[in-house]
């Protein structure tokens, strides 16, 4: 499975989050799908010139929020019990996102019926 | 340990030493026909050389810290230079033959004497006694100190090579002896002498830090 | 997890040098770095592991098995890389092989020519002729060839370009790929340890100053930049290393968490490298 990961060292984010945070990016997007195999930790580590007790640390948390499961001796694969967990967390992002809008809406003094307006005029473009 | 072995031999082969070590012995067979001291001390000096070379490079290239890294015991390591001076006194000998024979039928004249029974043990003791005593200095001092241990020895072996010289004359026969009484106290003393220099040289070796 | 490599309690005195009470634990299938500057231990350490020294108290245990007792048995899984030279030189390629070959039980010789041939070494070339690039890398296809476990290079890299160092890393992340390969690798080129190393352990003037993850490392460990007047006695105690000048100061704690607190808005707070943890260590407080 070729997946690109990209790492970056002037981050403030150590690098086991930034590879943690990039494969769930993946999975919430759909260019990961439920059962779609990842690197090995050692090939990871050696493709991003990093630690395999890095990837490894990556691994482990991603098996433990439940996005991927790890067997001995196959490999990490994208999990698919936890639609509903990623649904979850999607819509709680989705939420996050929607506070952010509404709080700049009030500072550029806009009305809640105003702002359904724009959404709606907008839909057409999202397809 | 054969694998040592063959490495002394074959680090040498870009030199002329193994060359010098045929010569010395083919050059010998004539030189034995009047002199016995001389060439004793010959049959020697082209084991001697062998021998040295090799310890030259060992040191040269500081193969030792590779050698005692890899899975080999100390005291083969410590074996095996031994072995490589019998085996280099075993061609010798060889050499030595095969030249003075075929010298022999070529031109009875010339060569009437062929290296005697007698005369190889004497060798045989004479290197024995030389290494017996040079190597546990090499591994106690190393090789560039115990160059001047070296001389000593020389100096000793060759006060006994010109006195057995002396004291036998032409058929290396002392003091009524019988040809196998005589060899075996020759064969006896150099075995017993080699022995307590092995494990004298084990055991500085086995201490030995690099 | 099993532990490859123990060193427990570890002494030895030389003359002036000396060794004192070095610990660290390295498991199977990871690489650890070994930092310190020229003289601090680091060759000495290699040399007590692999009984070229005798060491004065400690123990030492390799595939958990005594490395005194059991050194024949021991050294048939441990290929070595030293930064001395010790091929016979005059000797091509394969003459010295063979003399290596014969002393493993378990030579593999496909294996041996696949290195060569990828490392591009010519078999039949003189080893005073190779670079000292080549010859390493000869030393690690020695090292590959007879089924080692784990891999000891004391300062492969000194002395080398950084084109060849990248090469190198290349090399070791290929070995790394077998979960059953370690690597113990002894170096003050941290850069190199950066990216690759596991474990760290860093020895300073023959004391061990730290044996961890390097990631856990990196993360406690920071740089403190600021102005010479917020330097009081107790702030200085708080850093390992102080390097002030005319324009401000420079430190290293380690302790970043604290350091986040303390001079939050006062001072600039960066990520500490190896290079750096390393030097502020060695050189403790300078004035410039």
């Amino acid at each position: 499975m070729d997946i690109t990961i990209t790492i970056s060292n002037v981050s403030k984010d150590p690098i086991y989050k930034q590879i943690i945070d990039q494969i769930k990016g993946m999975i919430f997007s759909g260019e990961l799908n439920e059962g779609d195999g990842l690197p090995s930790i050692r090939n990871l580590a050696r493709d991003l010139q990093i630690s395999v007790i890095t990837t490894k640390r990556a691994y482990e948390e991603l098996d433990k929020e439940g996005f991927i499961t790890s067997f001995t001796g196959k490999g990490s694969f994208v999990s698919g019990q936890n639609k509903d967990l990623l649904r979850e967390k999607r819509m709680r992002l989705f939420e996050e996102e929607l506070k952010a809008v509404i709080k700049e809406s009030k500072l550029l003094h806009l009305s809640m019926e105003e702002v359904i307006d724009i959404m709606k005029f907008l839909e057409e473009d999202v397809q | 340990m054969f694998n040592l072995i063959i490495k002394d031999i074959i680090i040498q082969k870009k030199d002329k030493s193994i060359f010098i070590f045929i010569l010395l012995n083919v050059l010998n067979t004539f030189v034995l026909q009047n002199n016995y001291g001389v060439s004793i001390f010959l049959f020697f000096i082209s084991i001697y050389l062998l021998a040295v070379y090799a310890n030259a490079y060992d040191f040269k290239y500081n193969s030792e810290l590779m050698i005692n890294s890899m899975p080999v015991n100390r005291r083969i390591v410590v074996a095996s230079k031994y072995l490589s001076v019998l085996i280099f006194f075993i061609c010798a000998v060889a050499i030595t033959l095969t030249a003075g024979t075929l010298f022999h039928f070529a031109n009875p004249n010339l060569i009437s004497k062929v290296v005697s029974i007698n005369t190889i043990f004497v060798e045989l003791f004479i290197v024995s006694i030389y290494f017996a005593i040079f190597f546990p200095f090499y591994y106690k001092l190393g090789y560039l100190k115990s160059r001047w241990t070296n001389f000593i020895i020389m100096g000793i072996i060759g006060g006994i090579i010109s006195s057995i010289a002396d004291i036998s004359g032409g058929d290396m026969k002392f003091g009524g002896y019988s040809t196998l009484v005589q060899n075996s106290i020759l064969l006896g003393t150099a075995i017993i002498i080699i022995a307590v220099s092995v494990f004298i040289s084990i055991k500085i070796y086995s201490n030995k830090e690099f | 997890m099993s532990i490859v490599l123990e060193v427990k309690n570890l002494k030895k005195s030389y003359g002036d040098f000396r060794l004192n009470n070095l610990n660290f634990k390295l498991e199977k299938g990871y690489v650890m770095g070994f930092i310190g500057e020229n003289g601090a231990g680091k060759s000495t350490t290699i040399k007590l592991i692999m009984n070229l020294i005798k060491k004065d108290n400690g123990n030492i245990n390799i595939f958990g098995m005594d490395s005194v007792k059991d050194e024949r048995k021991i050294k048939e899984k441990i290929g070595f890389v030293y930064d001395e030279n010790v091929f016979y030189g005059m000797l091509t390629i394969n003459e010295m092989k063979k003399i290596v070959a014969g002393f493993y039980k378990k030579w593999d010789e496909n294996k041996f020519q696949v290195y060569i041939k990828n490392f591009e070494l010519n078999p039949n070339k003189v080893i005073d002729e190779l670079s000292k690039g080549m010859k390493i890398k000869f030393a690690l296809a020695l090292a590959l060839s007879h089924g080692a476990e784990l891999i000891i290079m004391d300062e492969p890299t000194s002395g080398l370009d950084p084109a060849f160092r990248s090469e190198l890393m290349d090399i070791l992340y290929n070995i790394i790929q077998d979960e059953n390969m370690t690597i113990f690798f002894s170096t003050h080129i941290t850069t190199d340890l950066e990216k690759i190393a596991d474990y760290i352990t860093f020895i300073n003037k023959g004391e061990l100053v730290f044996s961890e993850s390097k990631d856990e490392v990196l993360e406690k460990y920071a740089i403190i930049k600021g102005a010479s007047k917020l330097l009081d006695g107790d702030i200085r105690k708080e850093f390992i290393g102080i390097r002030e000048t005319a324009s401000g100061f420079k430190a290293l704690t380690s302790n970043k968490q604290k350091a986040e607190i303390l001079f939050k808005d006062s001072c600039k707070i960066e990520k500490a490298s190896l290079e750096d943890i390393m030097v502020y260590t060695v050189r403790g407080d300078i004035r410039v």
